[in-house]
């Protein structure tokens, strides 16, 4: 038996939904730019009559009781969200190694300027030295130009130096950061896990939706810093991995410790077990490998911090066998220093020697007797400077050394270059893909607007009809001869 | 697939900074007239570039050097050609003064007059132009001095030949200039033939050592003994002698050709250079610079791009469903 009330029930329900529906898609519309916002969606249920096998109620009439709300849920693609970290962590791996690489190349540019130019400023000095080998003026032209070169390894070696702090500095934050989105993450868990439990009715999901965008985004910044995984646990809360080790678990989250060595290399280790922080992309291991890993696949500031100690330990080497010195009888004893630097000579203290510094024509003296055109020595410097195999494990010459680390640097860049433009192509398709399924369309919105509009106003003219129904029935009904 | 204004908007972003990241390097391009500032932007090219820039930077050098030696090799050949000169003037004076209608007198004038002719020569070998003798060897110190009526060259006594080593000493070390043709040094020595020499010995010029009849045939020696003969009023040694200023002068021709020979090389070598550095001018041209009129084209393009991407936009972002709605 029908309740005589029952459809106003119905037309109130369908009312409510129909409110509800426009709400969220006013909650789609204002969101529309909020980064990391899901649509969302009212699930509607109808609602099914009462059934129970011993009273069943006979024919239809407890059916046509209206719509129900399941909740209000995010369209998302979980695995879009998979591949779309994985890749991130890539991006991000090319778009850190790119920034490094091109500091460097700016540094280390032979295309305008650089070592090339001062070095082949000496060869030229050189050569007019070696037709009047007897001139001070000559000599002091040498000086300057040995000078130049001289100061251009320390300033390069300098600048490399820089550099490498402000990249070290660069992965301190990035490491802070990484921490603090653990933090965060295993915060959104707790709230999350916690709404879950609480919640009342166990398909209103409505609050929980702005947090898991929130939890989502975090995981997607996570995702460039290295390669993860996210694991639904199921109670609301994810677990992540980062290459295989557990950086997030519910509440808990790891920590990676940062420790900058003397040399301006740095060491990334989990705190949990203090072993090494090993990952397959990603920024930090981009900044790892270039700052501290000289041999990796992409050749980093060791490097050519190292190429250019043994540019300058071969050129000081060379520099200080040219000259020699002679006694009384004009028996050769050994040779000039004409460059200094620390202990061992290396590119951030080569130096003209103070002999030399103080008098120009210090490499003139002690030669057979002044004025003499003797360039032999001079003739076999050039002759060396230009030569190859005169650079430990080497095979061509300074110039040649020169050219391979810039070309090995030039190379580097436009294969990370090339690697980023693809990859970064893939992240965009990606997330077109995933807005095609999570963003927000106006257009569909405004249909949708529409819609709940007009199912908002033929809800209320269902109201009107089982009112017009009824006041039949009570004011006019029974009223036989009145 | 659902297209939402999200991803509208990130692709007009992406495809509008991508146009103005080419129009802004073809700027840079034009700008700075460089298909490349770095080399990570064309690696082959610009490795190559730098190889071409090297060797047109070493051939500057040689070229310089090259003209040096021009200049050295010029004053030799032209104190070779005075010295010659005054031979043909020594040979007929000494002609005249075989003439037996000369008096003992005449002959002293003669001899006085060959005396004024040595000395002229002396001061040519003697030469010096900025802080260069034009004769002398790697020691370049004053090549020729006569002491005690001896001719002394680079402190050798040049009739009292006896050994390789004196030779050696009178000649004096030899000064080469690199002019590119492969430098080797090996052992504390030039490899002759991978450099240009500088220097012209005096020794070579003037002759030293003895003839089998012990006669002197450096030149100043031999004039010395011509000159001495002539103020005893002794012609009984003027024909040989005459001989010997032949063969002084034919000696003397053999160094002059030497010289032509090596400044002949040396312009050759020079065109050679010059010619080089044209056709790596014209590479590294290639290699690095821009080609204007194909890059203005391209400028024009991306520009145009640009332009209509940015039109497009504010056609396309605000219009939705909303703009039709009543």
């Amino acid at each position: 038996m029908r309740s005589t009330f029952l459809g106003f029930e119905t037309a109130r329900k369908g009312m409510a939904a129909s409110q509800k529906g426009i709400d969220i898609t006013g909650q789609n519309i204002t969101n529309m730019n909020t980064s990391g916002y899901t649509r969302q969606r009212v699930d509607f249920v109808s609602v099914s009559a009462p059934t129970n096998a011993r009273y069943r109620s006979v024919g239809t009439s407890n059916a046509g009781q209206g719509v129900n709300m399941g909740g209000v849920s995010q369209i998302r693609n979980p695995y879009l969200d998979a591949r779309f970290r994985s890749e991130f962590a890539d991006t991000g791996y090319h778009d850190k190694a790119l920034s490094i690489l091109d500091g460097i190349e700016s540094v280390l540019n032979e295309v305008e300027g650089g070592l090339k130019p001062v070095f082949n400023d000496l060869l030229a000095a050189l050569q007019d030295f070696s037709s009047k080998p007897d001139q001070v003026t000559n000599a002091n032209i040498v000086l300057s130009s040995v000078k130049s070169v001289t100061q251009m390894i320390r300033s390069l070696s300098k600048q490399l130096d820089t550099l490498g702090e402000q990249y070290v500095f660069d992965l301190t934050v990035d490491v802070k950061n990484v921490n603090a989105l653990m933090e965060k993450i295993t915060d959104l868990n707790k709230s999350i896990s916690e709404s879950v439990a609480n919640q009342t009715n166990p398909s209103d999901t409505t609050n929980i939706n702005e947090l898991l965008d929130q939890r989502n985004l975090l995981l997607d910044e996570l995702g460039q810093y290295g390669n993860i995984r996210v694991i639904d646990q199921g109670d609301g809360t994810v677990s992540v991995e980062m290459n295989e080790h557990k950086i997030i678990d519910g509440t808990w989250h790891e920590q990676i410790n940062l420790s900058v060595n003397a040399d301006n290399t740095v060491d990334l280790h989990w705190q949990s077990s203090g072993q090494k922080v090993i990952l397959e992309s990603g920024t930090l291991k981009a900044s790892y490998d270039l700052i501290s890993n000289g041999k990796g696949e992409l050749k980093g500031l060791p490097y050519y911090k190292e190429q250019l100690n043994i540019f300058a330990k071969s050129f000081a080497d060379l520099m200080n066998q040219a000259f020699p010195t002679k006694d009384a009888d004009g028996n050769s004893t050994g040779y000039k220093q004409i460059i200094t630097g620390d202990l061992t000579i290396d590119a951030s203290n080569i130096t003209v020697s103070s002999e030399w510094l103080d008098d120009p024509s210090f490499i003139l003296k002690d030669l057979d007797n002044a004025g003499s055109l003797d360039n032999t020595h001079i003739l076999d410097l050039i002759s060396k400077l230009e030569g190859k195999g005169n650079i430990p494990g080497f095979e061509g010459s300074f110039a040649d050394f020169i050219d391979s680390y810039v070309t090995t640097l030039g190379q580097d860049k436009s294969y990370v270059s090339g690697r980023f433009d693809a990859s970064y192509a893939i992240i965009t398709d990606l997330e077109n893909k995933r807005d095609a399924i999570s963003a927000v369309s106006l257009d569909e919105e405004g249909a949708n607007l529409m819609v709940f509009d007009k199912a908002y106003k033929a809800t209320s003219r269902l109201m009107t009809t089982f009112d017009e129904a009824l006041d039949v029935l009570i004011n006019k009904t029974g009223l036989v001869g009145r | 697939m659902r297209v939402t204004q999200r991803s509208l908007q990130r692709n007009y972003m992406n495809g509008i900074n991508r146009n103005l990241g080419n129009l802004s390097k073809s700027n840079d391009r034009l700008t700075t007239g460089r298909r490349f500032s770095r080399v990570s932007e064309n690696v082959t090219d610009a490795a190559r570039a730098l190889r071409v820039r090297d060797k047109l930077n070493r051939n500057e050098q040689y070229i310089g050097n090259l003209d040096n030696l021009d200049v050295e090799l010029a004053a030799q050949e032209s104190g070779v050609m005075q010295i010659n000169d005054i031979l043909t003037n020594v040979k007929e004076l000494m002609i005249k003064a075989s003439n037996d209608t000369n008096s003992a007198e005449d002959r002293k004038i003669i001899a006085r007059e060959l005396e004024n002719l040595r000395d002229g020569i002396v001061q040519i070998i003697n030469t010096k132009s900025t802080d260069k003798y034009t004769f002398s060897g790697a020691d370049n110190k004053k090549p020729l001095e006569i002491i005690d009526g001896k001719v002394y060259i680079n402190g050798q006594d040049v009739d009292a030949i006896e050994n390789p080593e004196d030779i050696q000493k009178l000649l004096g070390g030899q000064v080469f200039v690199d002019i590119g043709v492969g430098l080797e040094v090996s052992g504390g020595s030039v490899d002759r033939t991978s450099a240009a020499q500088l220097t012209t010995a005096a020794g070579s010029v003037l002759g030293y050592g003895t003839t089998e009849d012990g006669m002197p045939k450096n030149i100043i020696s031999l004039l010395n003994n011509v000159i001495t003969d002539l103020n005893n009023d002794d012609t009984s040694n003027m024909g040989r002698y005459g001989e010997l200023v032949d063969d002084a002068k034919v000696d003397l021709l053999v160094q002059a050709t030497d010289i032509g020979t090596r400044t002949k090389y040396v312009a050759d070598t020079k065109n050679r250079m010059e010619m080089e550095n044209i056709s790596l001018t014209e590479q590294m041209n290639n290699l690095e610079a821009v080609d204007i009129e194909s890059e203005i084209i391209y400028n024009k393009s991306y520009e145009m791009t640009w332009q209509i991407s940015l039109q497009l936009g504010s056609q396309i972002l605000p219009s939705s469903i909303f703009d039709f709605m009543r």
